[in-house]
């Protein structure tokens, strides 16, 4: 299933907020934790991550840093900072409050008594 | 070099040419990309086809560009800029090479003992000349190393980049030795009314370009900006 351009925009913000409240982590290993929680049904474009962390880090919420992987190779790592955390909470409160009320009327059942 | 990796150096040098995305974020995503083709890899996945897959997944440029576009405004910016300082130098240099060729030109005509209105506009005609060879110069060197929306410094070898500023240095030597020789000399070897002579034919010449210049180029500008929006229109 492929998900609309708007809700792939507006979900990405709380879900690299989210991966980084789990530890520092960086490109591609957000990406793979997407797909692996979303069990391979979210597919972003990978590219569109980076556009968003850099804006993420401009707004305040993650910072980063440069540190070597296991094979040596130069990784930019990504962290939350405390905004960074203030924005989930708000994030999330705001999905659960659509959630529920979706949830509401989906598994309302027509009353038949 | 393998194949896969010229298709790697190829992406990363399309990337890199764009305005809007810096090099730390093309380093960024190449390392992305180098990482899934290895998990690709593993999955069984050849080399080439690795590739093409990670290719894919990272998405196209242009779709990039249009994303990195919205968080790295200011980068356009100082890309525009950089053309238009870019455009100061060249004019610059062409301005200042034309009038040390001048001055060169009458210290060897002045011997010859044609009139100080004929001298006058030999070196003007020289100057002019001298201005049209560089900006012709700049213009080819625009062309033959800028592609759309690529900064040609970024596309130049380091050995022309080395001789471009030794040419500006020489040129800022030359204009020294100018001032400090070739002029006084021309002052003190002519009588005070003939280089007065030369000086004014320059300066009527001067003087027209001061009028006629700026009407030309804001033509120019106009008439490059309707072509463009006319483009735009029938997209």
């Amino acid at each position: 299933m492929t998900i609309s351009k708007d809700l792939v925009a507006a979900s990405a913000t709380p879900l690299i907020l989210s991966i980084l409240a789990e530890g520092d982590s960086y490109g591609y290993a957000i990406i793979k934790r997407v797909r692996e929680l979303s069990g391979g049904r979210m597919e972003w474009a990978d590219g569109m991550l980076y556009p968003v962390l850099h804006r993420l880090e401009k707004q305040g919420f993650i910072g980063s840093y440069l540190a070597k992987s296991e094979t040596g190779r130069q990784r930019r790592y990504y962290r939350l900072r405390k905004s960074g955390t203030k924005a989930l909470a708000e994030h999330r409160s705001q999905w659960m409050l659509v959630h529920d009320t979706l949830q509401r009327l989906w598994e309302s059942k027509p009353c038949l008594t | 070099m393998s194949d896969v990796e010229r298709w790697i150096e190829q992406w990363h040098s399309r990337l890199a040419g764009s305005e809007l995305l810096a090099g730390s974020d093309v380093n960024e995503m190449e390392n992305h990309l180098r990482e899934e083709m290895e998990d690709l890899r593993r999955s069984g996945l050849s080399e080439e086809e690795a590739f093409l897959v990670a290719r894919r997944r990272l998405g196209d440029t242009a779709a990039l560009e249009q994303e990195f576009a919205k968080v790295n405004r200011h980068r356009l910016l100082t890309n525009r800029l950089w053309w238009m300082v870019a455009g100061v130098l060249a004019y610059l240099v062409a301005t200042h090479f034309a009038t040390v060729v001048s001055q060169v030109s009458l210290t060897i005509t002045r011997g010859t003992g044609l009139s100080p209105h004929v001298l006058g506009l030999v070196t003007l005609a020289v100057q002019v000349g001298a201005f049209c060879v560089v900006g012709a110069l700049v213009l080819w060197l625009c062309a033959r190393y800028s592609r759309p929306g690529v900064r040609p410094h970024t596309r130049i070898s380091r050995r022309l980049r080395l001789a471009f500023l030794v040419g500006l240095l020489a040129e800022t030597l030359a204009l020294v030795v100018m001032r400090m020789f070739a002029v006084p000399r021309a002052i003190t070897t002519m009588t005070p009314q003939a280089y007065g002579q030369v000086l004014m034919v320059q300066s009527i010449g001067h003087f027209a370009w001061m009028l006629v210049g700026p009407v030309l180029l804001a033509a120019l500008l106009m008439t490059m900006h309707l072509g463009s929006r006319q483009k735009t229109e029938t997209q």
